[in-house]
């Protein structure tokens, strides 16, 4: 393979080797900065200096240096000056000066390796940083990561405007190892091995080209045998380039590589038998190990619940009964199937278990929702399954005509569902329709109470899942944080809002206020004589001394969370009122703003009403702060020297005047720049206190090392500041309006007193990265698919159970929700299409499972509409004969109908799970790959526009070549005949002019003997 | 068939891939870091597979070298005839390379087949080897060698074959013809006034180019400006006498090699010169005598030229001499000199 060749337009293509050099360092660099704008901003410039550098060359030597200094010292401008602080902007002129110091020498220096150059340009930007270092924090620190996404800039720098590209027979030695150098530094921020292996393997096979098309065309002392021509060599070049050799020598190498690969990864590692390792070293290793158990720890519970889910269903299978479970397990928690469809079946108004997004009507798109409705008549129950069948097909023929036709009805017994006269009179069709939509409604309740039914209640569902731990309960411990517990999926809490667009990104509950330093992290102070109790009214909470009254009167929140260890209910910041399922009083700590969770309860259930969610610093007066517990929010239980050390760094980062928020906001930067995101974090051993620490080595953190150094700091400079810990929970389901928060959602984030002696909310963790979190996302295990249904049926339960105490006009007034249709999800129907009684052709009726599910309806249908692309099943529906229950079928599309509501949860409730390493990788490959296959193809093109004397040259070449081999073989050599025949052919070949004909007619003569040589070996 | 030995030698591309391999290797044995791995194995895993197919190829390639060119100039070129024969069965050998050298020289060229030899197939590769020595050898091939695949080493492979002894005539020397013949402007009498008669009666012989070592007085301005080259016009003037030359081969008289083969180069180019001159009957080699009459005569007195050696002591005294008989004498700054009979005898008396 060789380089592209000249185009006729002087623009001069860029070298294959130089492209994948290139692209995979590109792509490196662009993972390390995560600066898009940067990286296409260089790749335009050098790539545009390859093309047009030897037009460059043509243009005055000064101007084109001026030229290369503009490009080269914009750059660094762009690349250092971000890394500037912004109280340091009295010396902008010190990275500029740099980057003009190091453009001048890149620029004059053209004819340098290359490797001197990016060496010194590294040098001077450490020194640079470190400058920076003593300047802002007055510390001797090298910071490290700052400097190797700078390392990688320079490396880009300097491969992207290599000169040794053009046209030059020198070798790529040193691009190719800045290369292979930002390969490794983007290692550290993907580990995606085929990010890893392409970027490794790309430069590597441009070396491999470069160094194969050297070594073909330059070389010493060696004299050209006359095939060394070039336009002979291009003739004379077999047909067949490598044959097979390419195939075996690629695959050996890729053989070669895995075998060696493997054999590596088995090395134990030497830390292993060193007693005093390096911590680093060590610890890296811990790290991922630690990572490696807990993504373990995770999925083996969750196989075992699997297995028992599945025994539970062979077991119901061949006893046929169905509620043993739930029946014998008479805990006050799990409410038993009877009892549930017994609500139902006596029409007792009752609470929507989930759903209240109704469609509008006349919505083309087929919704997949039904919606059982409280006013709907009662309907005898037909339970045979073939009219249950029939029925459902009726149904769903009915709801897709109400599409407009778009896909055929076709009911399974046309009997019924379908007279063979034509069309049903409307009234008449309804009727019959309204028959049978009962049986099928009152039938799938049942497999509905059923499904709940045979589950796990929710206490064993704690068993098996890991033990949740609901963030940072008793406190946080900074060097000791559980990776196991960030990287849990177990669902802790799922909150409902009934105003759906009033949900924010991001929903704060408070679980607990940390305002005590320890030798280990943070606790809180509260004595159990500090909670004061209040009694819950009737009708609302009486607004609990301490709790602000809210500005969002219409947002209310139900919220179920599992309790675990925890002692206190995660609530919003503020609200008006709260209503616990089961309760009658509630413990309440005022400072603090937090309320005992019920002792007796494995799961509570709470409402609350007015509550302020999206206020994104929620304020809050404190209105008798004791100067004690002032104090106690400013003391620093630490040695002087580090509480020294952190006044002084509070102050050197948030300046020593600044007002509270700016102070906050310049802690915040100051920590999203030097302390990214990352669940690898190190703390290194030492006396100190572990956030000092941290501070001081500018560790990688989570959540609560931001807070608790936040609050240090800020104590350290006067404000008083405590910790909050909570869950932050973004999977928001916009079908049924919940939040859910997971163990791994747990977080922790700080209030501090401001000026006006108002409690300012204030998120001291900065945003990860897409990778981090898609890390995360990959690191813990998948959720119980379960969780979600079980938590919501226990809420449904618990606010059962309160039901009875609250009188009908209370929740009439506190939730609009009590009136709605109860609505079912309905991709339920994904497991009706597995029951085994059901016949393909009232499947094919089916409305799909992969209907889009997600959309926000937020209208009410009213409830008569019979062409409602809903079915409206009234709630008052008398229960079927108890009978029927016991020979049911066995529930086998559970775990479908979970599975289904996990897919269509995914997209809605966490788009941080866009992989940004899939969309790199795909870049790099178009990039890769685009280029070479175009000048392929043009070049395949251009073969074909080839000047017809030029193909007659080498037509006649090639009928050179045989006629000499034929000749040869026959013996004809001395032959006139044939002799002139060469004589004209090689005329034609070198001579000056082409004869079409004759080469032809010649070619004819050719063919000829090659068939009388063809003859002669067969004969 | 024997085995072959393939000697390989690792190139700086080789070197680089196998440092960068080792040192990443090392790297992460003690960092863990699993890229590190990657690029190890993937680096090293490039060099060795280099290596075993630059071995493998290089295995089957049988090599012979044919020349049909008797005769050659020592500054020249010899045309020879390589054989590149591939009897791998699945491997092709990939512009191989060949050494080539001069017997009895130490310079070593290389030719290569700027193509691949595909497996079982051979191919024929006409070369040119620049001739260095004087003297009657063969042309030898060395060894093969190639660089391929990669570039990252140099796999050598002995390869023994020679042609026929090839004959090389004395190289040509550069050197100032008309100080040689200032013997001869002394014997006849061609002043000026006779010159200036000759050109203008032009009685020409023959009209040509100019060639290099021709007198400028031969060239005939106003034709050269009318052709737009330098033309010559050689005069028809027969010289009177033809000149018979000695050259004795004596260590007494060439007293080192050096001076010995710059006398040969020297009398290489007197003497095509001086037949061109038409004033040359014949040469005595010591005492071998080479008459000049025709071109086969001159192929004979070359091929008699590049096997001379030097003898013990002085042959050609006693010949006999007549008034046109020179000897070609050494001469301590022209190199040769021509010289008649009483200034030998007088240089020997001395």
């Amino acid at each position: 393979m060789s380089s592209p060749a000249p185009s006729p337009d002087g623009i001069r293509p860029v070298p294959y080797a130089y492209w994948m050099l290139f692209v995979p360092a590109l792509a490196a660099f662009s993972l390390v900065t995560s600066n898009y704008w940067m990286a296409g901003a260089i790749s335009v410039a050098t790539v545009s200096l390859q093309l047009l550098g030897h037009k460059l060359d043509h243009l005055h030597h000064r101007l084109e240096t001026a030229t290369r200094w503009l490009l080269i010292s914009g750059a660094y401008a762009l690349a250092l000056l971000p890394r500037w602080p912004g109280e340091l902007s009295d010396h902008h002129w010190l990275p500029l000066v740099l980057g003009s110091a190091v453009a001048i020498a890149s620029a004059t220096l053209k004819q340098s390796l290359g490797l001197g150059r990016a060496t010194l340009s590294m040098v001077a930007i450490g020194a640079l940083l470190i400058a920076r270092n003593l300047v802002a924090a007055r510390e001797f620190v090298f910071p490290m990561e700052e400097w190797l996404g700078l390392a990688a800039f320079v490396a880009i720098l300097e491969i992207g405007r290599s000169r040794r590209y053009r046209n030059s027979s020198d070798t790529l030695d040193v691009e190719f190892s800045l290369s292979l150098g930002i390969a490794i530094l983007a290692s550290f921020h993907n580990n995606s091995p085929i990010f890893a292996a392409l970027t490794v393997a790309m430069p590597i096979a441009g070396y491999l080209l470069r160094s194969h098309t050297l070594s073909k065309t330059v070389e010493d002392l060696v004299r050209f045998s006359e095939t060394a021509l070039p336009e002979l060599d291009r003739t004379r070049r077999p047909a067949r380039y490598l044959g097979g050799a390419a195939a075996a020598l690629a695959s050996c190498v890729t053989l070669f590589s895995f075998v060696g690969y493997l054999a590596l990864l088995q090395v134990p590692s030497w830390t292993d038998y060193v007693k005093d390792a390096p911590y680093l070293l060590r610890s890296t290793g811990e790290k991922v190990q630690s990572i490696a158990e807990t993504t373990e720890l995770d999925t083996e519970p969750l196989k075992g619940l699997a297995n028992k889910i599945r025994q539970t269903d062979s077991q119901t299978e061949r006893t046929g009964k169905v509620n043993t479970i739930s029946k014998d397990r008479a805990s006050p928690n799990s409410a038993p199937a009877t009892e549930l469809r017994t609500a139902i079946g006596e029409g007792e108004t009752r609470q929507s278990p989930t759903r209240k997004s109704v469609p509008a009507h006349g919505d083309k798109t087929r919704q997949n929702v039904i919606v059982l409705q409280p006013e709907s008549p009662v309907d005898e129950a037909i339970a045979t399954p073939d009219r249950w069948t029939a029925s459902q097909g009726a149904i769903f023929g009915q709801s897709t005509s109400a599409t407009g036709g778009q896909s055929e009805s076709r009911p399974a017994t046309p009997s019924i569902a379908d007279p063979p006269e034509g069309p049903v009179p409307a009234t008449e069709q309804s009727e019959q329709q309204h028959d049978n939509s009962t049986a099928f409604r009152s039938e799938l309740r049942r497999m509905l109470a059923e499904s709940i039914d045979l589950t796990i209640d929710l206490p064993e569902l704690a068993d098996h899942d890991p033990q949740p731990v609901p963030g940072f309960g008793g406190g946080i411990v900074i060097e000791e944080t559980s990776r196991a517990a960030s990287l849990s999926p177990s669902l802790v809490l799922t909150a409902k809002l009934d105003n759906p667009d009033a949900a924010p990104g991001r929903l704060y509950l408070r679980y607990n206020v940390l305002d005590t330093l320890t030798p280990y992290g943070f606790i809180d102070s509260r004595r159990e004589t500090d909670f004061e109790t209040a009694e819950l009214g009737p009708r609302a909470t009486p607004a609990i001394k301490g709790f602000k009254t809210s500005r969002s009167a219409d947002t209310n929140l139900t919220i179920t969370v599992v309790l675990g260890d925890s002692q206190t209910l995660p609530l919003p910041d503020s609200f008006e009122s709260i209503r616990i399922a089961g309760g009658s009083q509630v413990l309440y700590h005022a400072k603090d703003r937090i309320i005992k969770a019920p002792q007796d309860q494995q799961t509570v259930t709470y409402q609350i009403a007015a509550a302020d969610l999206d206020v994104e610093s929620q304020e809050q007066e404190a209105a008798s702060l004791s100067s004690e517990y002032r104090q106690k929010l400013l003391s620093v239980p630490l040695p002087p020297k580090e509480r020294a050390y952190l006044k002084r760094r509070a102050e050197s980062i948030g300046g020593r005047r600044t007002d509270s928020a700016r102070f906050a906001k310049r802690i915040a930067s100051y920590f999203a720049a030097r302390h990214p995101y990352s669940l690898d974090f190190a703390i290194p051993p030492g006396d100190e206190h572990p956030t000092v620490r941290w501070l001081k080595e500018q560790s990688d953190g989570i959540c609560s090392h931001y807070a608790a150094a936040f609050t240090l700091l800020a104590r350290s400079r006067g404000i008083p500041t405590r910790v909050v810990t909570g869950f932050s929970a973004t999977e928001y389901d916009a079908t049924s309006g919940r939040f859910s928060a997971m163990a791994l959602d747990a977080h922790a984030w700080i209030e501090y007193l401001d000026e006006s002696n108002r409690w300012i909310r204030f998120e001291t963790t900065p945003p990860a990265s897409l990778e981090v979190l898609a890390r995360f996302r990959n690191a813990a295990a998948e959720r119980s698919p379960l969780a979600g249904e079980l938590l919501v049926a226990q809420e449904e339960k618990n606010l059962d159970t309160v039901q009875p105490q609250a009188p009908a006009e209370t929740s009439e007034a506190t939730s609009p929700v009590s009136k709605e249709p109860i609505v079912i999800d309905y991709d339920f129907l994904a497991k009706v299409k597995t029951m085994p009684d059901l016949s393909p052709t009232q499947t094919d009726s089916l409305p799909g499972p992969q209907q889009p599910e997600n959309e926000e309806t937020n209208e009410e249908t009213p409830a008569s509409k019979p062409t409602a692309s809903k079915i409206e099943v009234p709630s008052s529906i008398p229960d079927e004969p108890k009978a029927e229950e016991e020979t049911a079928t066995p529930i086998r599309g559970l775990p479908a109908s979970a599975e289904t509501e996990t897919e269509t949860r995914a997209p809605v409730s966490n788009p941080s799970s866009f992989n940004a390493n899939t969309l790199i990788i795909c870049l790099l490959l178009i990039l890769a790959l685009g280029y070479p296959i175009m000048s392929f193809a043009k070049k395949a093109k251009e073969s074909l526009n080839t000047p017809t004397k030029q193909r007659l040259r080498a037509k006649a070449g090639q009928l050179l070549r045989e006629v000499e081999e034929l000749t040869r073989q026959l013996n004809l050599t001395e032959d006139p005949v044939w002799a002139e025949v060469r004589a004209s052919l090689t005329a034609q070949r070198y001579g000056p002019a082409t004869n079409k004909p004759l080469v032809e007619d010649l070619a004819v003569k050719v063919a000829l003997l090659a068939k009388a040589q063809k003859k002669r070996r067969n004969v | 068939m024997k085995a072959q030995k393939i000697a390989l030698a690792t190139r700086d591309p080789g070197w680089l891939c196998l440092s960068l391999g080792a040192g990443a290797a090392i790297g992460f044995l003690i960092l863990r870091i699993e890229i590190l791995a990657l690029i190890s194995s993937m680096l090293l895993a490039c060099v060795f597979a280099s290596r075993i197919f630059a071995k493998s190829c290089l295995k089957g390639l049988r090599v012979s070298v044919s020349s049909n060119c008797l005769r050659a100039r020592a500054d020249g070129k010899a045309s020879v005839q390589l054989q590149l024969v591939n009897e791998n069965r699945l491997l092709p050998v990939i512009y191989p390379l060949v050494d080539l050298q001069e017997e009895g020289q130490r310079h070593l060229q290389s030719a290569r087949y700027q193509g691949i030899v595909l497996p079982g197939k051979g191919v024929s590769l006409p070369t040119g080897i620049a001739m260095h020595a004087r003297g009657i050898h063969p042309i030898r091939t060395i060894s093969a060698y190639s660089h391929f695949p990669f570039g990252f080493q140099e796999a050598r492979v002995e390869a023994k074959s020679q042609t026929e002894p090839v004959i090389v005539w004395p190289s040509q020397a550069q050197f100032n013809l008309d100080a040689i013949f200032r013997e001869r402007r002394s014997l006849t009498s061609y002043n000026n006034g006779d010159r200036r008669k000759a050109s203008e009666t032009f009685d020409a012989l023959r009209i040509r180019e100019y060639a290099p070592g021709d007198s400028r007085r031969l060239v005939n301005w106003k034709l050269s400006a009318k052709l737009d080259t330098l033309i010559v016009v050689e005069p028809r003037q027969t010289p009177e006498e033809l000149y018979d030359l000695h050259l004795d081969t004596a260590e007494f008289l060439w007293s080192s090699p050096i001076r010995f083969e710059r006398m040969l180069s020297m009398v290489a180019t007197l003497v095509p010169e001086m037949l061109r001159r038409r004033c040359l009957r014949s040469i005595t080699i010591n005492q071998d005598y080479y008459p000049l009459a025709s071109q086969a005569q001159f192929v004979r007195f070359s091929d008699a030229l590049s096997a001379v050696q030097t003898t013990k002591k002085i042959q050609t005294e006693s010949l006999s001499s007549s008034k046109n008989t020179l000897w070609i004498m050494p001469h301590r700054k022209l190199g040769i000199t021509l010289a008649s009979k009483p200034q030998v005898e007088k240089a020997s008396a001395r």
